[in-house]
């Protein structure tokens, strides 16, 4: 039995605090992706506790079909489709704005260790890449962002996200390849080149033939 | 070849799919841009700095979770439709709207947290309070049917406009394998979704008017007019 599915039995026997191990190790990557869903870190935050908690009153759910981590993800994209919702309400009823909600992020933001890059220059160039990336991210429509973050920021496969958001393999590949093409244009339009590699692109291949 | 770009992204080009891949990106500079500039655009992501909530979240978590062990399970306002209104011999879903001219006449106003629940001949009468603030003025009763297609459902809410969003605010309860949940509402637009077991949300298969939801599904409209 892996180490989650024992702390959900020991929780579920009554033991609350056991609960804490199953926050620590998954607050992160739970975060990661709200974030990245939410594009507003307080937001985010406010989401991966009001998950947890749900977590937490839904524990008896958890049959271990998934990993807890899945599971809890799944929890949380739901969450955090139902405060965009609300959101976007409350915008529209002209009581926030998302757009100040992206602007909030944008400058106000700081992630949470510093990258260590051996050359200096690369790091800067990179930096400022990554900076225009995370804010075009947030840019993109509520449905391509939250798929492209799981594929891509995340690294989970369709039959994964196809779990967490009940959407099929093949609806799911073609919103991730919109999400792609629509993100690379956002970055160009910012005036910033991609693709300036002189290797070959045959990366994916050569990886899929050693896997195979 | 935009098939093949996506599969190529996706690591599922298989061998003769790879060797007409490359061969066009040899014969398109263009093509072969394209495409590099995609890879970085997807490799950028996986190298982004790793986030982390801020400091005393876990705290702020089990703070909240150990107030939810030790709360008392306090019931929430549960509404339950009078005979007359049985459900339709079908199966789907159907949305029901009256006027509760009723409760006006009887003296009966749902202010100050009234529950409602079903009354002997088929009428509603109110039998205790809750902390509501509606007026019954105006109101609209609306009754959600949702037929599954599954057999094996446990549990069935509504997720709308009207409820914040969160289905744990509207639970459906099982009538004659319907799930059927009755609301009392001021007349406007307001969107939903049902929401199936833990985190299936389905939009209402005989909605008469849907609306793009932003996530790539759609929401059933209710138009509630005075």
């Amino acid at each position: 039995m892996n180490p989650d599915m024992q702390v959900v039995k020991q929780v579920l026997a009554g033991d609350t605090e056991a609960f804490r191990y199953l926050v620590d190790r998954h607050r992160n990557k739970l975060f990661g992706v709200l974030m990245r869903i939410l594009a507003d870190p307080q937001v985010a935050e406010e989401v991966a506790q009001d998950t947890f908690v749900k977590a937490y009153t839904r524990l008896e759910g958890f049959r271990g079909e998934a990993s807890f981590s899945t599971w809890l993800i799944q929890i949380g994209v739901h969450q955090a489709r139902d405060r965009h919702r609300s959101l976007r309400r409350q915008e529209s009823a002209g009581i926030v704005s998302l757009d100040e909600l992206r602007l909030r992020n944008e400058s106000g933001w700081e992630p949470a260790d510093g990258r260590q890059v051996a050359d200096p220059l690369a790091n800067l160039i990179n930096k400022e890449k990554w900076e225009h990336y995370e804010a075009e991210l947030a840019g993109i429509p509520a449905d391509f962002r939250e798929v492209f973050t799981l594929r891509h920021l995340e690294n989970m496969d369709y039959g994964e996200i196809s779990r967490i958001t009940g959407d099929s393999p093949g609806t799911l590949k073609v919103r991730v390849h919109r999400a792609r093409a629509l993100l690379k244009a956002r970055m160009e339009a910012r005036g910033i080149k991609l693709g300036n590699s002189t290797a070959a692109p045959t990366a994916r291949l050569v990886r899929k033939q050693e896997g195979s | 070849m935009e098939t093949l770009i996506r599969k190529y992204l996706d690591g599922e080009l298989n061998e003769d799919e790879s060797r007409l891949f490359l061969d066009a990106l040899k014969a398109d500079p263009d093509l072969d841009r394209e495409v590099r500039a995609l890879e970085e655009l997807v490799d950028l992501g996986s190298d982004l700095d790793p986030v982390a909530p801020s400091s005393g979240f876990t705290e702020r978590v089990m703070a909240q979770v150990q107030a939810q062990a030790q709360a008392q399970d306090i019931p929430r306002v549960r509404v339950h439709s009078p005979r007359r209104f049985g459900l339709l011999p079908m199966a789907a879903s159907w949305v029901l709207a009256l006027g509760l001219g009723y409760f006006l006449s009887q003296g009966l106003p749902l202010g100050s947290g009234n529950k409602l629940q079903s009354g002997e001949g088929g009428t509603m009468t109110i039998t205790e309070t809750t902390s509501g603030e509606t007026s019954v003025a105006g109101l609209k009763m609306v009754r959600l049917v949702y037929s599954s297609p599954q057999p094996d459902v446990s549990r069935v809410r509504v997720a709308g406009s009207f409820n914040g969003w969160d289905p744990d605010n509207t639970p459906m309860h099982e009538e004659n394998g319907h799930w059927v949940a009755t609301l009392l509402l001021p007349p406007d637009s307001y969107e939903y979704m049902f929401v199936v077991d833990d985190d299936i949300w389905v939009t209402d298969p005989l909605a008469l008017t849907t609306r793009d939801d932003g996530f790539g599904s759609r929401n059933a409209v209710l138009e509630l007019s005075l």
